[in-house]
């Protein structure tokens, strides 16, 4: 037997209010637009947008992407057009909708991530923020600010001081221990933990012993980083009061609810944007009709509910 | 709806597909795959060769050329009629054809063939009086010349080259240039293949001082714009304050998405050999 009532799959992200666990991974949906002719943006829980740095970067040279086994690696390099004509050109478009957007962004120092976070702070139209601690591309992409828990804590501290927005923290697997970093940005006063980023890889094309990637190594996504996105989920959650948004690899919604299961209130889609710019849609679907199935009232109900004997 | 087997590794794939055809212009393409599961993982662009049309059904469609080269490819070989696949398209800007045209050279290498069949198509139905038209071919061996009987119904006038000799000049394309543009001094060269060819391609039109537009091939991801995956670097048509070609500094340049932006760009703004091999 089905519930009568549609199940109820609004959750409250770190004061954010989503119709929906299901937002978009930073960096695979654009700035929005992109996908506009293939999917209704205002069905999204959030759109979360490829990351900004304070002036615009070119990125990195090609080839910049290669498939690999149920995966792909890519370096782009934060190619983006800097967070002055993201605010002039961009957000007038995306807030029309009726979607929570995000912005992930970044900075080469202490100083520029501040200044990011302060000037999106001011533009109209930006519900939250993500810090990007963990760019595997870019010499100085956070990454070293993400894998020392020093770092992590004083730079996320810094940025609270300079935003009143809600801030995400997205935080790099390329780490032994995920709690360690994870605690480190909750103590700073990170409202919520994205993970996982890319995780770092590389390919060889062994005809021309070249890299297939002009910057020699890329970030791994797609459905071959699932595993460790999921359990790296797991352990954060144990390790963190803080809400988690899961991400890494999710294709589907039965991906989407095992992130939910193991703690994550929010999920994030990437690579699958790519196969199909509906995914997104689709996932939302599959969750609902879960819920449907299992007379789950409120998705709520499901998130850390983990069964360990 | 059919996928017919032209050659060795030579495939034409049929598809029925009432959306993507009509809006079809030469030059663009659609991200396809044609396989269940995550092993390939991603969709792979194909130029669309030609839209079909059957009225007595009220059936429309495109057909995709296409040579087994790899996983992908081997996969769409053994698709059935009845078989579904995934499809986006029509994508990325086609080849433009300036008003009053009256001469062109379409020339391809391999399968760069793909896309320049429904441009003469359409060159010939759109331009008054009649264009005169060439088509310059190459390709390694005589079975790697595809549709050039499609191309003689149509009065272009055809010069094949392959590497082995088998037919036509023996040697790739482009060496055929520097004799036969002096001698018809087309209005716009129109080019597919190889980046190599187009490459040298560019280089003649630009000394002959002749327009002439690319259709690039890119690895993609997403197709639409959004990964960032396919760039190529392009000269900037407007330098920065502040950056002034000065013979030393680079060539002022950003990337533009093959996807979105080309995959047909004027020759002259591609700067060529960033990164593809």
């Amino acid at each position: 037997m089905e519930l009568n009532r549609e199940p109820d799959l609004s959750i409250n992200l770190a004061g954010i209010n989503l119709k929906n666990p299901v937002m978009t991974a930073s960096g695979t949906f654009g700035y929005g637009e992109e996908y506009e002719p293939y999917l209704d943006l205002n069905r999204l829980g959030a759109i979360v947008v490829k990351g900004l740095s304070l002036n615009p970067s070119p990125g990195n040279p090609p080839p910049r992407m290669v498939e690999t086994p149920a995966g792909m690696l890519n370096a782009i390099g934060l190619q983006n057009i800097g967070v002055e004509a993201f605010i002039q050109e961009k957000i007038p478009r995306l807030k029309q909708f009726q979607t929570p957007i995000i912005v992930n962004f970044l900075g080469s120092s202490v100083r520029e991530y501040c200044d990011v976070a302060e000037r999106l702070s001011v533009a109209e139209g930006v519900a939250g923020l993500e810090v990007n601690l963990s760019c595997p591309n870019i010499k100085k992409g956070g990454l070293a600010f993400g894998v020392d828990p020093e770092a992590t804590y004083s730079l996320i501290k810094e940025i609270k001081r300079a935003t009143s927005l809600p801030l995400l923290v997205k935080l790099s697997p390329n780490i032994t221990d995920i709690t360690v970093p994870a605690r480190a940005a909750e103590d700073g006063g990170a409202d919520a933990l994205t993970l996982i980023n890319t995780v770092l890889g590389m390919a060889i094309d062994i005809e021309t012993r070249r890299p297939r990637l002009a910057n020699v190594t890329g970030g791994l996504s797609g459905p071959a980083i699932k595993p460790i996105a999921l359990r790296m989920v797991y352990q954060a959650a144990q390790a963190v009061k803080i809400p988690i948004i899961g991400v890494g690899g999710i294709m589907t919604g039965e991906d989407a609810l095992e992130f939910i299961i193991a703690g994550a209130s929010a999920v994030q889609i990437g690579t699958a944007n790519f196969l199909d710019p509906t995914a997104t849609i689709r996932i939302i679907e599959e969750i609902e009709a879960y819920c449907r199935q299992h007379k789950i009232a409120s998705i709520k109900e499901i998130i850390a509910t983990l069964k360990v004997q | 709806m059919d996928n017919i087997q032209l050659g060795p590794n030579y495939f034409c794939l049929r598809l029925l597909c009432p959306e993507i055809a009509p809006a079809y212009q030469p030059g663009q393409f659609v991200m396809l795959r044609a396989w269940a599961g995550y092993d390939p993982l991603l969709p792979r662009p194909f130029a669309i060769h030609q839209t079909w049309q059957r009225q007595d059904q009220e059936q429309q469609g495109i057909d995709i050329l296409y040579q087994v080269v790899g996983r992908g490819t081997r996969l769409m070989a053994g698709l059935k009629p009845g078989d579904q696949i995934y499809l986006v398209g029509p994508l990325g800007k086609g080849f433009i054809i300036p008003e009053g045209l009256q001469s062109a050279f379409l020339v391809g290498g391999g399968m760069g063939i793909a896309p320049l069949l429904a441009l003469a198509h359409k060159i010939i139905r759109d331009s008054r009086p009649s264009p005169k038209l060439s088509l310059l071919l190459g390709g390694k061996g005589k079975e790697d010349l595809l549709r050039v009987k499609e191309f003689i119904e149509l009065k272009v006038s055809v010069h094949l080259a392959t590497e082995d000799g088998s037919v036509g000049h023996k040697g790739l394309v482009t060496e055929m240039l520097p004799t036969i543009i002096p001698r018809q001094r087309p209005q716009v060269i129109y080019a597919s293949g190889p980046e190599a060819m187009l490459k040298k391609i560019a280089h003649e039109a630009s000394y002959y001082e002749i327009p002439c537009q690319v259709s690039l091939e890119r690895l993609m991801a997403c197709g639409i714009g959004a990964c960032l995956s396919c760039v190529t670097k392009t000269r900037l048509a407007q330098p920065p304050e502040g950056l002034s070609p000065d013979g030393v500094s680079p060539t002022p340049f950003q990337y533009q998405r093959v996807c979105l932006d080309g995959p047909v760009f004027e020759a002259q703004e591609v700067i060529w050999n960033n990164g593809a091999e």
